[in-house]
């Protein structure tokens, strides 16, 4: 290698290597079979190389630091070399382990090694929640940072970035690794000295964002030597940001990777010359003058509104002689239906909250604010103007990238989470990456009740009340998800009333997350969280909650996606810690008004009792999330496909961004 | 391209995502392209053709109004911006200008400035190239190698095609076909009768050749008429001739897709139909020369080859509208149904997945009423049609060309039933469409399959025996000619006789002199023999011995005589095999004269084949129909079985004759040709299919 020659940015330039192929018949059938074939070898290998880096434990233990340094230099030039075999594996998982335990004071244990080497091998990882994630990912990032061209350490928000990077930042200071972090307040300059570090701990939306502007910069070029040349004269602040996408490690997987890919990265600049706000104002009336049934009709599990002909009629004689917009029926339709939309499906408080005189988006997924993100398709606009706000600008796009694509442009990607194995086929066809599950290190605490299903959600509620008194008098701390910021703040309004004390962590209240779930450990605490709780989220018990059996958690309604429920049930018993959770639905819950089976919902509604009876329920709960589960990922194959289609449309526009 | 748009309607979503991908760029159409205007259903379409590459891109009004801005100096957004300003609702979306302008690309039609997206283009190009190699592998049919530019040549040959281009051609083909069509009717059997040897071995190489030559006259006419019909329009092109290997076997084609340049829909239905034009007037030809060669000369069999090839080719398959060939592209242009096939497809499919499955949000293919049934129609026509008409095919060319016959149907069964199987099973397992559906979309597809099979293996249907017999009195006497002799009179075909009326007359000049001369003889020798008595003994003896041999002879010449009266010996009504025509011809003793019908009855016979006739001894419902005599049958009731003379039944196999009592009085004639269908038990569709393969095998052991 030329020494003299280090910029990397020609990296940072587009390699379509993973072109992902829209397969079909039989071609995608036989796909199926490989990796289904693939997926029953398992993890046998990556237990045989984990069973031999802790055999010699003690030997590395009495090994003497600047002698493990070296092994560990000599580790990093075979890698270099490109000469990693699976004796470079073990000799490498062995001195990190090593170097692990005497820098953090955590020694992996067999089941963290073989997550560790199969995320080597390019293995989307599932290890049970609280099994030590953060540390399993950095044996992987150090192999990676010895292979060259840095190693991006991706996870959901900014609150983990920081936290991980800077847990581990001892172990890759010791293997003579540069590490940093990229946060959405990180600003440009540092961001460039960040993405030159061997690992570089950033969100999956910042690493994307960056690849985006980097890839604008150089947009005047026309050909892809132009580019090249740009990139690799460009230097400074101005210059690009990133030094190429060599290898990702996940974490979250799962929601990075498919729940947060079914929205693009869109970079957009505003644009003033669209005076669009008073439309929206003038749409969001017309609204108010329509009648549900008559005038349009919602579909209810496809989120779905249409006008019915009266409505069209209606809509025709209302907007007649308004001009502009308004004289073309199709335009019309389009701005009635998305103030509609903005009406009738989306919720203060459930999906947004108003916040500063400003609509900000709620993740459903994650139930945190995500302050720069608006709704496309002049949604947002639709929403302000119902909730009579100062409508903001429509952004113009600049630059698009789905988080698919993105990733894909990856030459290493690997990943783990506490809840894998629902998406694994989805990984499996968009990636070209397997899944394999590992069972729990420490045997585990927690025990689960059985699901109660109450017939009216006002009777849940209470029965949650009553709940929470019961634990928390046992000395129990107890952790309550809401599915929304309005029921969240509903259910507090029932504690204070029965004068329990207790502690709210949802959007509105984000500032206070890192208090509240420091105190949520404590014997006796009573936490009522939206999902925010869940993902990533740490409760450590204080010694008196371990005896009295440690945290109870309890899913007060059902979230779409049973991946959110596990990781907030997973807050419970981590690390052989105790704890126990359940779940306590109703029928009146959004999961079953939309996925459950109609004739199966009318039996459960006349129970004479106010708990449907289990073996129902449990039949009830089981058929509304698949059917949910199905329609999601129908929902992101089918973008996907688009976004396959629509790029082999645009080819003529030149290279994607 | 820009679909019109009719109640509902579909959501056109202004804006599009992707919009700033497109926004910056400043396209413009490539300088060769060539814009023609057309009518198309009331609206007005632009044809943008580029000679060069002879590729086409049609856009609607508000589409060509978008393009028509595009210069290389204004944006898209710029041109988007002014069209949407002038036409609103009909400016096309984002996503419509789009599509438009990638399918100009696609077409190699737009110019810009921008580096395109290799990766993409050789990927689609890739897999279009694999789906139309595995295309042509299935069907074995669409190799089409393109060989030099024909335009030349077409041009020189214009000016002698021309003057056909004409009303006078018309009447000149009018006539010609009609001469045709009368010749091969006039012939009656004979036409089909010959096609029994068409497809022997000596005769393929012929026949190839044969066809090979009318396709190329079937090309140049399309060429021809595409360059008759271009000179008044400015001319039109024909840049590639080139060969289609059909079966592996070289054909000629022309590409005369020049012809979408012309304004007239008529016009380009008279360049797709020219081929078959010619056709029919070489079959024509053919027709009176072969009527008229003597039979068995190589003439003959020649003309028969242009004549059958010609004519079949150009009506089952080339006319044809349900297979797609040319029929099919003049129907769909008429129609202004464009891609008829494919969306009449899409329909259906849609209705299953709209109804069947329950996926809601299925797209039709259909834009009004009138094309949801059209295509409705159209696709299980063309569906049954296809499979009828490769089986019948594929059974005619094993029963004559057993190898060739059968890679026909092996071929035939893999286009039309395995890849169609494989490709519904694919979608069923794999489409994203059915995500929500798939379970639904599998009982139903299962069960349908299931149903199927069930129909074809277990559900008996009523199976006919079809046999071919000659209508017979019940009870008759052959009538013979008892002696030589000249036909001086005979009864009236159908005139009721009694007993000992005569029949027949005939008479015979030297018998009758004989007769005389005997006579006087005979009476010469009796005079002879009184004297003799008077004389003397000795005399006596010799002349009462000669005597006796006049007697005899003349009793025997007399007898003769007699017999040239054939008399009724019972009552009953004559047909005569002699008419009152032959009267004057000379009949031989034991020629056969007329029967003589005893009993007023008639009964059919037809000869069968030993291996059904078990069945036939129990049929029931048997009906009798009259060759060519209406549909209305006449029952009839099996009576016994006879052995034939010759021993043999109708399809060279051992066999008998089964005899069948008429049960009404149809007012049919001895000795007319009637079919009989009888039903012989029941048997299930599948069980059918395996006897008539059995039968294939059986008769090529025997044959």
């Amino acid at each position: 290698m030329n020494g003299a020659f280090e910029s990397n940015a020609w990296r940072s330039m587009p390699s379509v290597k993973h072109v992902q192929d829209r397969r079909q018949g039989v071609d995608r059938i036989a796909i199926r079979l490989r990796h289904a074939f693939e997926g029953l070898r398992g993890a046998s290998a990556d237990f045989d190389v984990a069973r031999e880096v802790c055999t010699h434990s003690e030997h590395d233990g009495a090994e003497h630091d600047a002698h493990l340094r070296e092994r560990a230099a000599s580790c990093a030039r075979a890698y270099a070399l490109g000469q990693g075999d699976d004796r470079t594996l073990i000799e490498s998982l062995r001195v990190i382990r090593e170097l692990a335990h005497r820098t953090l004071g955590l020694k992996m244990h067999p089941v963290q090694v073989a997550a560790a080497s199969a995320m080597v091998r390019g293995r989307f990882v599932e290890l049970a929640t609280g099994e030590g994630k953060t540390l399993v990912a950095t044996a992987p990032a150090i192999i990676a940072a010895w292979r060259g061209h840095g190693c991006h350490v991706l996870t959901t928000n900014d609150y983990l970035v920081t936290r991980d990077r800077d847990r581990n930042h001892p172990l890759f200071d010791a293997v003579g690794l540069v590490s940093a972090c990229v946060t959405g307040t990180t600003d440009r300059a540092e961001r460039r000295v960040a993405y030159q570090a061997d690992i570089t701990y950033t969100t999956a939306k910042e690493a994307c964002a960056d690849h985006l502007r980097d890839r604008l910069l150089a947009r005047g070029e026309r050909s892809f030597a132009g580019r090249v040349a740009h990139a690799l004269v460009s230097d400074g602040a101005e210059g690009v940001l990133q030094r190429g996408l060599a290898c990702a490690i996940v974490d979250e997987a799962d929601s990075v990777l498919i729940d947060e890919a079914t929205t693009p990265l869109i970079l957009s600049s505003v644009r003033d010359d669209l005076p669009i706000g008073d439309e929206h104002a003038r749409a969001a009336t017309v609204a108010t003058m329509l009648e549900l049934w008559t005038h349009y009709t919602i579909r209810e599990s496809e989120q779905s509104i249409t006008l019915t002909r009266a409505g069209r009629a209606r809509i025709a004689s209302v907007t007649s002689g308004w001009g502009g917009l308004w004289t073309g029926r199709n335009r019309a339709h389009e701005l009635v239906l998305t103030a509609l939309r903005a009406a009738e499906l989306f919720e203060r408080d459930r999906e947004y909250l108003v916040r500063e005189q400003r609509v900000v988006i709620i993740d459903p997924f994650t139930g945190r604010t995500m302050p720069d993100r608006t709704w496309r398709h002049a949604l947002h606009q639709a929403v302000e103007a119902k909730e009579g706000l100062e409508p903001t600008a429509p952004p113009e796009t600049t630059s698009s990238l789905s988080f698919q694509r993105f990733f894909a442009r990856y030459e290493r990607l690997c990943g783990m989470s506490g809840t894998l194995r629902e998406v694994a086929p989805e990984l499996r066809i968009v990636y070209g990456a397997h899944t394999i599950t590992l069972p729990t290190h420490h045997p585990l605490q927690r025990s689960r009740a059985r699901t109660v299903l109450f017939v009216g959600s006002e009777r849940r509620w209470a029965g949650v009340v009553s709940r929470i008194q019961d634990r928390s008098r046992r000395g129990q701390p107890v952790l309550v998800g809401t599915r929304s910021v309005r029921s969240s703040e509903r259910l507090a309004a029932m504690l204070r009333a029965k004068g329990i004390a207790h502690q709210v962590l949802n959007a509105h209240r984000d500032d206070e997350e890192a208090r509240v779930i420091a105190r949520a450990g404590h014997a006796g605490s009573v936490t009522i969280a939206t999902s925010m709780a869940g993902r990533g989220t740490d409760i450590q018990l204080d010694a008196e909650a371990r005896g009295s059996g440690g945290l109870h958690v309890i899913v007060a309604e059902m979230h779409d996606s049973e991946r959110v429920d596990r990781q907030l049930l997973g807050r419970a018993g981590r690390q052989g810690d105790p704890g126990s959770g359940e779940v306590m639905g109703s029928l009146e819950d959004e999961l079953l008004t939309r996925y459950a089976p109609a004739p199966l919902r009318k039996a459960a509604l006349r129970c004479a009792s106010e708990r449907v009876p289990v073996l129902l329920a449990s039949t009830i709960v089981r058929r509304a999330r698949s059917r949910a589960q199905g329609r999601a990922r129908g929902q992101r194959a089918r973008l996907r496909d688009g976004d396959l289609r629509l790029d082999d449309a645009l080819a003529f526009a030149g290279t994607p961004d | 391209m820009l679909t019109s748009l009719n109640d509902p309607a579909p959501p056109r979503p202004t804006f599009s995502d992707l919009w700033h991908r497109v926004a910056g760029l400043r396209p413009r159409l490539a300088t060769t392209v060539r814009v023609h205007r057309q009518r198309f259903r009331g609206e007005t379409w632009y044809v943008c053709e580029d000679p060069a590459s002879n590729r086409f891109f049609r856009a609607n009004t508000p589409g060509y109004r978008f393009l028509a801005l595009l210069d290389g100096h204004r944006t898209v957004e710029d041109a988007w911006r002014t069209v949407a300003a002038a036409l609103g609702d009909e400016a096309p979306t984002q996503g419509e200008a789009i599509q438009v302008l990638n399918q100009l690309h696609e077409a190699d039609l737009l110019h810009h400035d921008a580096s395109t997206a290799l990766e993409p283009v050789l990927v689609r190009n890739r897999r279009t190239a694999r789906r139309e190699f595995r295309s042509h592998l299935g069907a074995l049919l669409f190799i089409r190698i393109p060989l030099f530019n024909p335009d030349r040549l077409l041009n020189t040959l214009t000016p002698l095609a021309a003057p056909f281009v004409s009303m006078w051609g018309l009447v000149l083909w009018l006539g010609l076909v009609i001469v045709g069509l009368w010749t091969v009717v006039g012939g009656g059997d004979r036409f089909f009768q010959a096609s029994t040897g068409i497809l022997a071995t000596e005769n393929l190489l012929a026949l190839y050749l044969t066809i090979a030559i009318i396709k190329l006259a079937h090309e140049l006419g399309h060429g021809l008429m595409l360059k008759v019909l271009g000179r008044r329009v400015g001319g039109a092109h024909v840049y590639r001739v080139g060969v289609l290997l059909l079966l592996f076997l070289p054909f000629p084609y022309v590409d005369a897709s020049g012809a979408w340049a012309f304004s007239s829909k008529w016009k380009r239905a008279l360049v797709g139909s020219a081929g078959m034009l010619v056709e029919l007037a070489i079959a024509s030809i053919c027709a009176v020369v072969w009527a008229n060669a003597g039979e068995g000369t190589l003439t003959a069999s020649l003309a028969y080859n242009a004549l059958l090839a010609a004519s079949v080719s150009t009506l089952l398959f080339n006319a044809n509208p349900l297979l797609r060939y040319d029929g099919y592209h003049i129907l769909s242009d008429l129609l202004e149904v464009p891609n008829l096939a494919a969306r009449a497809t899409g329909h259906v499919g849609y209705l299953i997945k709209r109804y069947a499955f329950g996926v809601t949000g299925a797209i039709t293919t259909a834009h009004t009423p009138l094309e949801r049934s059209l295509f409705v129609g159209y696709a299980i026509a063309s569906t049954v049609y296809r499979l009828v008409i490769y089986a019948v095919i594929g059974l005619f060319v094993l029963d004559q060309q057993f190898a060739l016959g059968a890679l026909l149907l092996v071929v035939a069964a893999a286009e039309l039933v395995v890849t169609p199987l494989w490709k519904h099973a694919s979608f069923l397992a794999t489409s994203n469409e059915l995500t929500m559906r798939r379970g639904r979309a599998l009982v139903v597809a299962s069960s349908a399959t299931a149903l199927l099979l069930l129909f074809l293996l277990a559900v008996p249907l009523p199976r006919h025996a079809r046999l071919q017999g000659v209508v017979e009195p019940a009870a008759y006497q052959p009538v013979f000619a008892e002696s030589d002799g000249e036909l001086v009179s005979i009864a009236a075909s159908g005139e009721r006789l009694d007993a000992g009326s005569p029949i027949v007359t005939l008479e015979h000049d030297e018998l009758a002199y004989r007769a005389r001369v005997l006579g006087i003889e005979r009476d010469r020798l009796s005079a002879l023999r009184r004297q003799a008595l008077r004389d003397g003994a000795q005399e006596r003896a010799a002349v009462e011995e000669r005597l006796v041999v006049v007697i005899d002879e003349l009793a025997h010449v007399l007898g003769r005589l007699e017999a040239m009266v054939i008399t009724a010996s019972e009552s009953g009504v004559w047909f005569g095999e002699l008419r009152g025509g032959d009267l004057g011809r000379f009949v031989r003793a034991g020629d056969a004269v007329g029967v003589l019908v005893t009993s007023e009855g008639l009964v059919v016979r037809a000869p069968v084949s030993e291996s059904v006739s078990g069945d036939l001894g129990a049929s029931q419902r048997i009906s009798v129909r009259a060759d060519g005599g209406g549909a209305a049958g006449v029952g009839a009731a099996f009576v016994r079985f006879t052995p034939t003379a010759e021993g043999r039944g109708p399809d060279r196999t051992e066999g008998v004759v089964a005899e069948y009592r008429l049960e009404g009085a149809p007012g049919w004639l001895p000795g007319q040709r009637v079919y009989i269908r009888a039903r012989v038990g029941t048997a299930t569709l599948a069980q059918r299919a395996w006897e008539s393969v059995l039968r294939v095998f059986e008769q090529r052991g025997e044959g």
